[in-house]
């Protein structure tokens, strides 16, 4: 099933929340550090699933970039947000991009999408 | 002095130094820089001073390869298809001028300067202040952009005048003025006789739709009736020489090039605000500016790719029908297009008024921008020069008994590949400097893509009658003359090798202004 409008419009939504780190927006929730990270993990884990479709060999660098941003922010937000933000402003810058649904995404988000789509229990 | 041929007798024989043929932004702006001179100038031109069908129904042809609104593209009456130009306005690029090896048949026998030295008077006559085009007009400003990286994008500005300029309307007091110029209304040129080896033009016939015939007699001939019917004169020419006139190298109608205009994609913008003041219109002391993302040269050098820039469209970015509608309505209107939609979207807006109004209002206080779905992304291509893209004469007749033009537009792999890059370095700013995020049309991600089938051109008509240092390689000489006919000029977009990725009104007048001095020294001597 592609991607809405809706959907991405969520997800840049929850995206720019975390860029710009306005707490309010950024919603605490259990689960993974990148889960926390988004205002509407549901709207991160489908597009996270569309990437996994389109390229199955993501998972594992999607995973390692979980891990990584987990070990750099100790588990804040704010710290998540702002490693996460310059990864996803330098792949812009360095031409590191994907498309997915017609969506021009950096690789870091659409990995850190992805990452969220890997955990138990997600229907992808 | 302003005559009709349709009140002067059968048979008239009219004399000058120089007869100029079309009254479009070409033509009238030779003729009114030769205003004054010592030299009798005479001006022609198919229509009259308003639209008429039955002269207007000349310009029908056949369109046999990407669908082309021949009639409608063009407008047949003082002042030409300025008569509907939006005016926008940015002058060609160096490179545009320059011999790419990744471009075939790239490559103007003359340099950017020859064009720059023109533009300011240029600028005078298009309404359009000074000639600056970059960012640093807006610097301090709400309306400064943001800061694209230049190794990807180079961001300029678009001049339009407010209103456009309507060449008939603002010169038609000088033309009647001028004791030296006299233009002849209704009086369309059939061919160009010349002598046996074709190598000077005698005289060209003129006839009016009721079938009135007459003769204009010149020293010097300057063909100015547009980038197809340039080409359709010439063909149509061909008593000496089956070919046409000026054709021995076969590239009179080839090398057609227009402007595809793509919706390629559309900006799922964080903040709306941010991007209208800085992406829609901006009003700057009585010039209206359009921000366009354009690729830069290295990017084109070293990718292979055509001239080529991107736009956004936040004033199209609305979710509510009614007003969506209207402003479709309103930009069809400003093009002087029949509106694509007009019978649903009419009857939007007459059911959508409430919300009409209410956008209405809430677009006069701060804060109710609000965010909308989605801002359009437009691409404007170079189109690539290719032979195979051509005018040519139809089987058909027009009301005269002339052929009437075959147009097989033809667009490459080039331009798309071009487009999808431009389109792809915005949605990597956008993302960069956090404006949001784009996504492509469907079209534009297919696995083989092609070009959609609401693919439409600027109306812009180019290269049917190219410039060239050799005969071998083209139409005219680096003076706009036909190489093989020693009195005969061509003014307009049909003589560009190139096309860049910019409307061609300014550069063509800048252009006949050049030819016009020229035309002075050639009548001199």
């Amino acid at each position: 099933m592609a991607l809405s409008r809706r959907d991405f419009a969520v997800w840049t939504a929850a995206t720019v929340a975390a860029l710009r780190l306005e707490p309010a927006l950024v919603a605490v929730r259990p689960g993974s550090p990148l889960d926390r990270l988004f205002s509407n993990p549901a709207a991160a884990r489908k597009v996270g699933c569309r990437v996994l479709a389109a390229m199955p060999e993501t998972a594992r660098p999607a995973m390692a970039l979980a891990t990584e941003l987990s070990v750099v922010a100790k588990g804040a937000t704010d710290a998540l947000g702002h490693a996460l933000a310059e990864r996803i402003e330098g792949d812009f810058r360095d031409g590191r991009i994907v498309i997915i649904d017609g969506w021009v995404l950096a690789r870091s988000e659409a990995l850190a999408c992805a990452a969220t789509a890997l955990g138990p229990g997600v229907p992808c | 002095l302003l005559t009709d041929l349709r009140h002067l007798p059968d048979g008239t024989v009219l004399e000058a130094d120089i007869c100029i043929i079309g009254a479009g932004a070409a033509g009238i702006t030779i003729a009114q820089a030769l205003a004054g001179a010592s030299l009798q100038v005479m001006l022609l031109e198919s229509g009259g001073t308003e639209l008429e069908s039955e002269v207007q129904a000349l310009y029908e042809g056949e369109s046999v390869g990407l669908a082309y609104p021949l009639d409608a593209a063009r407008l047949r009456f003082l002042g030409g298809t300025t008569n509907h130009w939006m005016g926008q306005s940015h002058p060609l690029d160096r490179i545009d001028f320059q011999k790419r090896a990744w471009v075939a048949h790239s490559g103007w026998p003359i340099g950017y300067g020859e064009l720059e030295r023109y533009l300011t008077d240029a600028h005078a006559i298009c309404d359009l202040g000074a000639p600056i085009y970059g960012p640093e007009q807006l610097r301090g400003t709400p309306h400064e952009p943001d800061a694209v990286a230049p190794e990807g994008l180079v961001l300029r500005y678009y001049r339009i005048a407010t209103p456009p300029t309507r060449f008939g309307e603002k010169f038609r007091a000088t033309l009647e003025r001028a004791e030296n110029i006299t233009t002849v209304l209704h009086a369309t040129v059939t061919a160009l006789a010349t002598n046996a080896p074709a190598s000077h033009v005698t005289q060209a016939d003129i006839a009016d739709v009721s079938g009135k015939r007459a003769t204009a007699r010149a020293r010097v001939f300057v063909l100015a009736c547009g980038g197809i019917e340039n080409a359709r004169v010439l063909l149509l020419s061909d008593q000496a020489n089956p070919a046409g006139l000026g054709n021995g190298s076969d590239c009179v109608g080839r090398f057609f090039m227009e402007h595809p205009e793509l919706h390629a994609a559309d900006l799922e913008a964080h903040d709306f605000k941010h991007i209208a003041q800085r992406y829609d219109t901006i009003e700057r002391g009585g010039i209206r500016l359009i921000a366009q993302f354009q690729l830069p040269p290295e990017v084109q050098e070293r990718q292979g790719l055509l001239n080529t820039a991107a736009f956004l469209v936040p004033w199209m970015a609305v979710t509510n029908s009614g007003i969506q509608s209207l402003r479709r309505l309103w930009w069809a209107v400003r093009r002087g297009r029949v509106p694509d939609q007009m019978t649903n979207d009419l009857w939007h807006v007459v059911s959508d008024l409430d919300g009409i109004f209410g956008a209405t209002l809430g677009r006069l206080s701060e804060g109710a921008w609000g965010t909308p779905a989605e801002i359009p992304l437009w691409v404007t291509c170079e189109p690539a020069p290719t032979p195979e893209s051509r005018v040519s004469l139809a089987d058909t007749v027009d009301t005269l008994g002339l052929r009437r033009v075959r147009l097989d537009w033809r667009l490459s792999d080039q331009e798309l590949r071009s487009a999808q890059e431009v389109v792809r370095h915005v949605g990597m700013e956008a993302g960069r400097l956090r404006l949001g995020r784009l996504r492509l049309k469907e079209w534009f991600t297919a696995p083989a893509p092609a070009w959609p089938d609401d693919l439409k051109g600027g109306y812009h008509h180019l290269g049917t009658t190219r410039m060239s240092a050799t005969p071998a390689h083209g139409v005219v000489d680096v003076d706009c003359r036909c190489h093989e006919v020693d009195n005969l000029f061509i003014a307009g977009s049909s003589v560009f090798p190139t096309a860049g990725c910019t409307n061609p009104t300014l550069n063509l007048v800048a252009l006949a202004l050049r030819l016009a001095d020229h035309l002075r020294d050639v009548v001199r001597t």
